[in-house]
């Protein structure tokens, strides 16, 4: 026996308690105190703004390629071990279980005038409208990597193909196959958040770290059922809320046939490994040269996108130019997305053009090192791109830029994930 | 995790949060109370004067260990203080404040016989001994982190704690023979 083993054990039969008296008087004046202390109070989110965007069919296509591939892979990282935590097993369980699912999805800033994105989850299909936007709606068939969007005020109809899209015959399985996997990932690792009160409810939290990812799930204190992810997804931050699962559905909802009544226009395609630096080059281009009086935009990433697709659609709008230019315009654009929003390079890429003018050949604007290259690439402004070694960059990279592998693309060359 | 949501509770004024912590926890923090001043008006006084000051900072509380273990970390806190209190009104010769013996009021503290013992064999070890061997055993605290409360070396928590065992084994050997 230890020495202190005898100790050990007198303390653990040990045994006291207090009397009625003494909880009046401790608990009692602690009560007391607690009610001198009341008070709290929460914060609202401020409302979206993007009403009247989809009046236009050349911005509306514009909006919806944006919308759709900024979150094509939302639930691809969810998921972690549950170790110990029952309460975590509890948060997964409905998404394992569930046949149906429907949750709001904002990217980025939820207090910038993002719109807020509604999506219903049947099978490989999914149901996409933007409710402070308009009334159109996006089906999107996974398996057949197609999209069918109607416009409900226009009655209009149109295809568009995604190229690039790997086939998934049922988006929930695949969910749930990913959190399996996820699961068994010894990498994955989960921290306790604090609780707090989100739209009227206690929820809890939990951070999922992995070397490639980082979720943040809220759960409903009551019930153990998820009410929010909040993921980073390299430079993009995708907020999923008002989570609900075997929500009852209809099939019509997902229905890919064109409705009666509707008229159906020319097929397009979104071809997701179009985001080549040639297209993000002619999209700088484009912004710069006829949207922001020569000079480029405030960002490059699809969050920094979305708020400017107000002043860009209206300024379409207001172009004297032939309809096939307006939609050669909209696809620069939804190419020079891409590039960001499926990033092929190493770590994170930088961009630094906000104010620049274009036609400045010696300010770099933008720059980022391709996969298993010792040098970057930077582009200037005048639109040059050079190849410059490490140490001879504008300055010095944050630590993670070089070496953390980036999420997006990680997920999308490899959907198994783990 | 139920410790998280009884902390957010408290922070939103819930009764019932408070309630359900001083439940839960009572019974360690008087024991350790009591193991350290083995005086239970003390003890009792002690325990008192912590759920005060934690309701007092639950606003800008976060816990980030265990509850248990913060609530025992400042049970041991207010005991020193106590005890140090003590020794100054026994230095100037005021003798109306002196600890109640260990059989003095039991009416609001109820013990088993394994209390007793217990108290009484530590009352026989310094303060710094008691405090480190009970930090130790019962909030199961790493010498590294009671010398860190305590603003000693941690070589100086174990030797504090070694020769505070030894006394004790030996005190309740003793007790055993007789």
């Amino acid at each position: 026996m230890k020495p202190a083993d005898e100790i050990r054990r007198l303390i653990d039969e040990s045994q006291i308690t207090s009397g009625p008296d003494a909880d009046r008087r401790i608990l009692g004046d602690a009560l007391d105190q607690l009610s001198k202390r009341r008070g709290g109070g929460t914060s609202s989110p401020a409302p979206a703004t993007w009403r009247g965007i989809m009046t236009s069919r050349i911005t509306r296509l514009a909006a919806t390629a944006v919308i759709v591939v900024a979150v094509l892979t939302i639930f691809h990282f969810i998921g972690s071990p549950v170790g110990s935590t029952l309460t975590f097993a509890q948060v997964v369980e409905p998404i394992l279980k569930a046949s149906t699912a429907e949750f709001d999805i904002v990217i980025g800033d939820e207090n910038s005038g993002a719109p807020v994105i509604h999506d219903l989850v049947m099978g490989a299909r999914i149901r996409r409208t933007v409710p402070g936007m308009s009334e159109d709606a996006a089906i999107i068939d996974l398996q057949a990597g197609r999209i069918l969007t109607l416009s409900m005020e226009k009655k209009e109809a149109q295809y568009m193909s995604l190229e690039g899209l790997p086939s998934m015959p049922n988006y929930m399985e695949r969910l749930q196959n990913v959190i399996l996997m996820l699961q068994e990932s010894p990498d994955f690792a989960i921290e306790e958040l604090d609780v707090k009160e989100l739209d009227g409810r206690e929820v809890i939290g939990f951070l999922a770290r992995h070397p490639r990812a980082e979720i943040t799930i809220w759960a409903d204190a009551e019930t153990g059922l998820p009410l929010r992810i909040e993921q980073n997804e390299g430079q993009m931050r995708v907020i999923c809320k008002n989570m609900e699962f075997d929500v009852p559905v209809e099939e019509a909802w997902f229905s890919m046939e064109v409705p009666e009544g509707f008229t159906l226009q020319q097929e397009t395609t979104l071809d997701l490994e179009a985001g080549t630096e040639e297209a993000f080059i002619e999209g700088l281009r484009l912004l710069a040269e006829r949207f922001n009086d020569g000079r480029f935009p405030e960002g490059v990433s699809v969050e920094d996108y979305l708020k400017q697709v107000p002043g860009v659609a209206k300024q379409i709008e207001g172009m004297d130019l032939p309809d096939e230019e307006k939609v050669a315009m909209g696809q620069t654009i939804q190419n020079f997305l891409l590039f960001t929003r499926f990033f092929k390079g190493e770590g994170e890429w930088i961009y630094q053009g906000q104010g620049v003018m274009l036609g400045d050949t010696e300010t770099p604007i933008f720059w980022y090192r391709p996969k298993e290259s010792e040098t970057y690439r930077v582009i200037y402004g005048d639109l040059h791109v050079g190849d410059v070694a490490p140490e001879d960059l504008p300055e010095p990279l944050p630590a993670r830029a070089i070496t953390e592998p980036n999420a997006v693309y990680q997920s999308w060359a490899r959907p198994e994930f783990v | 995790m139920e410790d998280k949501l009884l902390v957010y509770r408290c922070k939103r004024g819930s009764h019932q949060a408070l309630t359900r912590i001083y439940h839960k926890y009572k019974a360690d923090l008087l024991l350790l109370a009591l193991a350290l001043l083995n005086d239970r008006t003390a003890a009792e006084d002690v325990v008192h004067d912590v759920f005060l000051s934690f309701v007092q900072g639950v606003h800008a509380f976060r816990l980030t260990g265990s509850l248990k273990g913060f609530l025992l970390t400042c049970t041991a806190n207010h005991a020193r203080n106590w005890n140090k209190a003590e020794r100054r009104r026994a230095r100037a010769g005021n003798d109306e404040t002196a600890p109640s013996q260990a059989d003095g009021p039991w009416e609001t503290i109820v013990c088993n016989e394994q209390v007793g013992r217990l108290s009484g064999a530590l009352a026989e070890l310094p303060f710094e001994q008691r405090e480190v061997v009970m930090m130790h055993l019962q909030a199961s605290m790493t010498f590294t982190a009671i010398a860190r409360a305590r603003a000693i070396s941690p070589n100086t928590a174990k030797s504090r704690y070694r020769y505070g065992i030894d006394k004790l084994r030996s005190l309740l050997n003793g007790e055993a023979t007789r």
